[in-house]
């Protein structure tokens, strides 16, 4: 009889207790909802901002991947040095050197928003860079050696043969640069750039509910970037199932 | 034995750290702010209130220990039982009292705005419309500039140097700030801004304490009694007098 007593207190409580969590996530909902359209706008300048820093930081890495590749020393050393020193620093700190120290040097003001764009595709690039020779190293030398024997000259090679099939390798880790670049451009906060993370610290600066505001902003972070890999997976197969 | 005699020793050990651990007053601030709390050459937190808060330790016979942290998680720190108590330049607001709870006001102070010195086209809070200006996030200035209508854009950064830097740089056209931060940076870096108008609105800065601490009587009573005997004032003296 105690037995079923005490079942039926259990059965009461966590009734109790699933009706406090809804209530909680009613309220939690009901906010975010207020605070939604401030986040999106955060949201839009994200993507804007990885969008650019990607799509640039692929065209300077792609110039630098073949040109640590390159049969001349000076421009592989030249990308070597690029590779090596903006990988060999935190984001922040470049991010800072160019809206900061640059207007020193330059005499003329750096706007936030080209700050942002240049020092993140800038960093993207050295990371692209080594996707694409990775990419390029691991097509096999009989490709280039039969496209060489076939007359091409070593710039077609490269381009005609080499590069498709290296683009359609690395399109994993290009996504992984694509996922990582998002959530790193929330650094760009330090210039006063309101992308997401910062109209999430405007909130709580001033109602001072940083769990739920952030707990919502991870949300956002998690949609965006599973729709990137499902993006990235889905691309993936296109272009495998082109090769039969 | 032997082992039973250390062990009892180390105990005694853990214990009494723990019991002083519990005494210690963990005291936090953005400590980028100068005069009121910042470092120097040396790296020493030094500062008004850095001199009030050890004054206020002493005065409640607590040993004080000072948390250096980001401005934007000051009060989430302490709501979530991080810290104590703030002492950073946190101006007593209808807003914030919601959040927190504040001890009786130990300075005033204003807002001023602050431009680069060769500027002459802003003088009065009219002239601001279709500005661009710098503040620290979440501090008055923002929560001002914020509120002003026809400002063209509000750069906010985490600290008050880095909104400096935004005039200087020409990314804004002014920064409003607290007025002493304001001069104490144009006495350390001469030539770089101007106060363009001076202190506009009239701000109460006070101890922050989560809601419903019970130090709060302690607090204010240790408060008055500096103030009566005159170390406030003297301390005031030490970082404001010209």
């Amino acid at each position: 009889m105690a037995i079923i007593n005490e079942l039926f207190n259990l059965g009461t409580q966590l009734i109790m207790s699933l009706q406090s969590m809804a209530i909680g996530l009613y309220t939690w909902l009901l906010y975010v909802w207020g605070k939604l359209p401030l986040l999106l706008e955060g949201t839009l300048l994200t993507l804007e901002l990885t969008a650019i820093a990607v799509s640039l930081g692929f065209i300077i890495g792609t110039f630098a991947g073949i040109g640590r590749l390159s049969e001349k020393r000076f421009i592989r050393s030249l990308a070597t040095i690029y590779i090596d020193f903006i990988r060999g620093t935190p984001l922040l700190v470049q991010i800072l050197i160019v809206y900061m120290g640059l207007p020193q040097i330059i005499g003329r003001t750096v706007p936030p928003m080209v700050a942002a764009i240049a020092s993140l595709s800038i960093n993207s690039g050295a990371y692209v860079a080594e996707i694409v020779r990775a990419g390029i190293q691991s097509i096999d030398k009989g490709q280039a050696e039969a496209a060489r024997s076939l007359g091409m000259t070593s710039n077609q090679t490269m381009r005609y043969i080499v590069l498709p099939q290296a683009f359609r390798r690395i399109i994993p880790p290009l996504g992984n640069e694509f996922i990582a670049m998002l959530k790193d451009s929330s650094l760009v906060s330090v210039i006063a750039l309101e992308e997401l993370m910062r109209k999430a610290q405007l909130v709580y600066t001033r109602d001072y509910r940083p769990f739920d505001i952030l707990f919502a902003v991870s949300i956002i972070y998690l949609i965006l970037t599973l729709s990137i890999s499902r993006l990235v997976r889905y691309s993936e197969r296109r272009l495998r199932n082109n090769d039969r | 034995m032997q082992v039973k005699k250390n062990l009892w020793v180390l105990s005694l050990v853990v214990i009494i750290s723990l019991v002083s651990l519990a005494a210690d007053w963990k005291v936090a601030g953005d400590f980028t702010f100068a005069p009121f709390t910042f470092s120097d050459d040396k790296g020493n937190l030094v500062g008004y209130e850095i001199d009030l808060s050890k004054a206020l330790a002493k005065e409640l016979g607590v040993e004080l220990k000072l948390v250096n942290a980001a401005w934007s998680g000051l009060i989430p720190g302490l709501n979530n039982g991080n810290y104590d108590a703030l002492i950073t330049a946190m101006t007593i607001t209808d807003e914030r009292k919601q959040a927190v709870d504040f001890s009786d006001p130990y300075i005033k102070v204003g807002l001023v705005v602050m431009t680069k010195p060769n500027r002459n086209d802003i003088k009065s809070l009219d002239d601001l419309k279709g500005k661009t200006l710098a503040v620290q996030i979440g501090a008055t200035g923002d929560l001002t500039a914020t509120d002003m209508k026809g400002v063209k854009k509000v750069l906010r950064f985490e600290t008050a140097p880095e909104a400096f830097q935004a005039v200087i740089n020409g990314n804004a056209d002014a920064a409003v700030m607290d007025g002493p931060v304001g001069r104490y940076f144009m006495k350390t870096t001469p030539n770089k801004l101007k106060i363009a108008i001076p202190e506009f609105t009239e701000e109460l800065y006070g101890v922050v304490l989560k809601k419903g601490n019970k130090d709060l009587a302690k607090i204010n009573a240790a408060l008055k009694k500096l103030k009566d005997n005159g170390t406030l004032d003297s301390i005031y003296n030490a970082w404001f007098a010209n």
